[in-house]
C-alpha cells in the first residue's frame, strides 16, 4: 500500500515537475516571440530610413531579389555649382551646416513632388521619380519639384547672407528614360536605387547648366511629356561625353501657373563659348 | 505587445462627428445598422449607406472562408497602413478567442508568408492587388485557381481586397482615432464579457443569399458589376454607384474626373475606356479630358477641380501622414459634405479600378 502511496507521489511530483517545466518553455516562447516580434519592428523602422516604406515591405514578405524591375523614370541630377571655392572658404562646421541645409530644402521639395532621393554623391543629388510606382505625371513632378528648389533655395541664401555667409546656387538636369531600379548592392550592403544611362545623361546636362548660364534644364524627351503651359527656353544643341548626338536642352524660366520665374546662377557661371547662338535668339519661348 | 502598426505616424482627426439622430435612424431603417463612425461621414449620405452595406461581414459573401477574410483584411490594412481597420480587425480576432500570443504568431507568419498554400495564395493575391505595382492581371488569378479556390470564391477574394482598400481609405484619409479600438481588446471589460462579445462579433457575421439585380446595371463599370451577377455583391456595388453619381454634392463632370485620374494613375486603361462616356456626357471632347488627364490641369478647370484631381491623384500610393496632410489642405478649400463625397469618390475609384483590373468584362 505505502509502495502504492510512493508510486502515486513520484508520479504526481513526475506531473508537477513536467507541468511546471511545460509552463516555463512556454513563458520562454512567449518571450522569445515577444522579442523578435518587437526586433521585426525594430528593424522595419530602421529599413525605413534607407529605403521607401514599400521597398521594405516587399523586402521582407518577398525576399530582396524581387526588389528589380526595369522602368521608365524620370532622373533628376542637381549639383552645388562652385563647391571647391565654397569649401575653400568655410571651416568645416560651417561648410557642413551649409550643405545640410541645402541637402534638406532638396530633400523637402523633392518629397512634396513624389519623387525620391537616391543618392548623395557629394554636393550632388540623384534624384528620381516614377522608379517606385508608375507614375504618368513624373515629368510634371520633376520640374515642379526643380522649381520649388529653386524657390526654397532663394530663401536659403537669404537666410545664409543675413548670418554673413556666402549664397549658393546649383545645377539641375532631367532626364527621363528606361533604367533598371531595384535594391542593388553586394551582398552585404545594397541601396534601392536606379542605374542606367538615364542617369548619366540627367548627370551631363546637369554640367551643362554652366555652359547655358541657366539652373535647370531639361531633355527632350522630358519636354515631350510635359505640360506646354511651363516657360521653357531651347538651347543650342551640344555635344556631349558619351552620347553620339549633341543634345538638345531647354532652359526651364517659369512655372505653370507664370510663377517661379527665372532665377540666374549666381556663381561661377562660365561665359558662353563664342560662337554659340545666345539662349534668347535661339528659337521661341515655349508656352 | 499590441498592433504592429502602432508605430505609423497618424495626423489629429480631419472630421468632427455629427450626430443626427433622424439620419441614423433613417440608415438604422434601409441597412439595418448604424454604428457610431457614420456619424463622421453623414455629411453626404451616400457614403455611410454604402460604408454599411459594403460591411464584408454583412451578408456579402457566400463561398469564401471568414478565416480567409480575416488574413485579407490584416494583411491589406497593413498593405496600407491603415491603423484603423488593422485595429479593428485585430480586435475583432481577440474578442472571437484569438489569444495575444496567437494573434502575434498569425502575424509573424504573414510577415515572413510561412502559411499554409491556401491561404498563402489568398495573401500574396491581397498584397499584389493591394500595391498595384504594377496593377493585378487576370494572369494573378492563376495562383489562386491551383491552390484550390472556385472561381467564385476568387471574385470574392478579389472583392474582399477591394473592399477593404476602400474602408482603408475611408479611414485614413481624415484619421479616424484608431486609438480606442487598439486598445479596446485589453480593457477589462472585454476581458471579461469576452463570450458576450463574442456572440455579438460572431452574431454580426452573416453568410450572404445569393440575389439577382433588381434592373441590369449600365453606366461605368456595368461589366464589372455583371461578374457578380448572382451574388449579394453586384447590387449592393450598382446602388453604391447610383448614389455617387446622383449625389448633388460635387458635380458630375468632377467625380467622372477623380475616377479618371486614379485610373490613369493606376495604369488602368480599361477603368479610363469606362470613365470616358461619363466625361463625354459632360461636354468634354476627347481632346480636352486628355489634356486635363495627362497635366491634372488645363481647358475650363477651375481651382477647386484642379485640387479634387490632385487629391485623386495622391490617394493612389500614399503614406498615412502625407495623405492626411494634403487631406487638410482639400478639407480647408472644400465644405464638410464636398469634402467627405470627395473622400468617398476617391476610396471607391482606388478599388473599384483594382477590382476591374483583377475581374476584366466577360467576353
Amino acid at each position: 500500500m505505502s509502495y502504492a502511496y510512493a508510486l502515486l507521489l513520484i508520479a504526481l511530483a513526475v506531473a508537477a515537475a513536467l507541468f511546471a517545466w511545460q509552463q516555463h518553455r512556454m513563458r520562454e516562447l512567449r518571450a522569445r516571440i515577444e522579442a523578435s516580434a518587437v526586433e521585426l519592428q525594430r528593424l522595419q523602422q530602421s529599413c525605413a530610413l534607407l529605403a521607401p516604406a514599400g521597398v521594405v515591405e516587399r523586402l521582407f514578405s518577398d525576399g530582396p531579389e524581387s526588389i528589380a524591375e526595369h522602368k521608365v523614370f524620370t532622373a533628376m541630377f542637381t549639383d552645388l555649382v562652385g563647391y571647391t571655392a565654397l569649401a575653400g572658404r568655410l571651416d568645416p562646421k560651417t561648410l557642413a551646416g551649409v550643405l545640410n541645409g541645402y541637402f534638406q530644402l532638396v530633400s523637402d521639395s523633392v518629397a512634396e513632388h513624389r519623387g525620391r532621393v537616391g543618392t548623395f554623391l557629394g554636393d550632388g543629388i540623384l534624384i528620381f521619380f516614377g522608379a517606385l510606382e508608375p507614375n504618368p505625371w513624373q515629368c510634371d513632378d520633376a520640374v515642379l519639384a526643380a522649381l520649388a528648389i529653386r524657390a526654397a533655395l532663394e530663401r536659403y541664401n537669404a537666410e545664409l547672407e543675413r548670418g554673413g555667409l556666402p549664397s549658393i546656387a546649383i545645377g539641375v538636369g532631367i532626364h527621363r528614360g528606361a533604367g533598371l531600379a531595384g535594391l542593388i548592392g553586394s551582398r552585404d550592403r545594397r541601396e534601392y536605387t536606379v542605374i542606367g544611362p538615364t542617369l548619366n545623361l540627367a548627370a551631363r546636362v546637369q554640367a551643362l547648366t554652366r555652359e547655358h548660364g541657366h539652373d535647370i534644364l531639361l531633355t527632350e524627351s522630358v519636354r515631350a511629356q510635359l505640360d506646354p503651359r511651363f516657360e521653357l527656353m531651347p538651347m543650342p544643341a551640344v555635344p556631349v561625353k558619351g552620347i553620339g548626338e549633341p543634345v538638345v536642352t531647354y532652359a526651364v524660366l517659369g512655372g505653370r501657373e507664370g510663377r517661379a520665374r527665372m532665377t540666374p546662377l549666381r556663381v561661377h557661371v562660365r561665359q558662353k563659348d563664342e560662337g554659340q547662338v545666345p539662349s534668347a535668339q535661339c528659337g521661341e519661348r515655349q508656352r | 505587445m499590441a498592433s504592429p502598426l502602432l508605430n505609423v505616424s497618424w495626423d489629429q482627426c480631419l472630421l468632427d462627428p455629427a450626430p443626427d439622430r433622424a439620419a441614423e435612424l433613417a440608415l438604422r431603417r434601409e441597412t439595418g445598422a448604424a454604428p457610431g463612425w457614420i456619424r463622421y461621414f453623414l455629411s453626404c449620405p451616400w457614403l455611410p449607406r454604402a460604408a454599411i452595406r459594403l460591411g464584408i461581414d454583412n451578408g456579402l459573401l457566400v463561398h469564401v472562408d471568414f478565416s480567409t477574410v480575416d488574413l485579407i483584411a490584416l494583411v491589406v490594412s497593413r498593405e496600407n497602413s491603415c491603423r484603423y481597420c488593422y485595429a479593428v480587425t485585430r480586435m475583432a480576432l481577440r474578442v472571437l478567442g484569438m489569444s495575444e500570443e496567437r494573434m502575434q504568431q498569425l502575424e509573424q507568419r504573414l510577415a515572413s508568408g510561412e502559411l499554409e498554400p491556401k491561404a498563402a495564395a489568398a495573401v500574396h493575391f491581397g498584397r499584389r492587388m493591394t500595391r498595384a505595382t504594377p496593377l493585378v492581371t487576370p494572369q494573378d488569378l492563376e495562383p489562386l485557381r491551383a491552390a484550390g479556390y472556385s472561381d467564385a470564391e476568387i471574385r470574392e477574394i478579389a472583392f474582399t481586397v477591394a473592399c477593404i482598400a476602400f474602408f482603408n481609405r475611408v479611414s485614413t484619409i481624415p484619421a479616424l482615432p484608431p486609438h480606442s479600438w487598439e486598445q479596446l481588446a485589453d480593457r477589462w471589460f472585454m476581458r471579461l464579457f469576452r463570450p458576450l462579445f463574442a456572440r455579438t462579433v460572431r452574431g454580426w457575421r452573416k453568410r450572404g443569399q445569393p440575389v439577382s439585380f433588381a434592373r441590369q446595371p449600365q453606366g461605368p463599370f456595368a461589366g464589372l458589376l455583371l461578374q457578380f451577377e448572382g451574388s449579394p455583391i453586384g447590387p449592393v456595388l450598382a446602388s453604391a454607384l447610383d448614389d455617387l453619381w446622383g449625389s448633388p454634392i460635387l458635380s458630375r463632370r468632377s467625380k467622372a474626373l477623380m475616377f479618371a485620374v486614379v485610373g490613369r494613375g493606376l495604369g488602368s486603361r480599361s477603368s479610363s475606356d469606362e470613365i470616358a462616356g461619363v466625361l463625354e456626357g459632360e461636354g468634354l471632347t476627347p481632346a480636352d479630358a486628355e489634356q486635363i488627364l495627362a497635366h491634372l490641369g488645363g481647358p475650363g478647370l477651375n481651382a477647386d477641380e484642379g485640387a479634387l484631381l490632385a487629391f485623386a491623384r495622391d490617394t493612389i500610393w500614399y503614406e498615412p501622414i502625407q495623405i492626411q496632410r494634403r487631406a487638410r489642405e482639400l478639407r480647408e478649400r472644400l465644405s464638410a459634405a464636398q469634402f467627405v463625397e470627395a473622400l468617398g469618390v476617391v476610396a471607391l475609384a482606388n478599388s473599384l479600378c483594382r477590382l476591374r483590373a483583377a475581374l476584366p468584362r466577360r467576353p
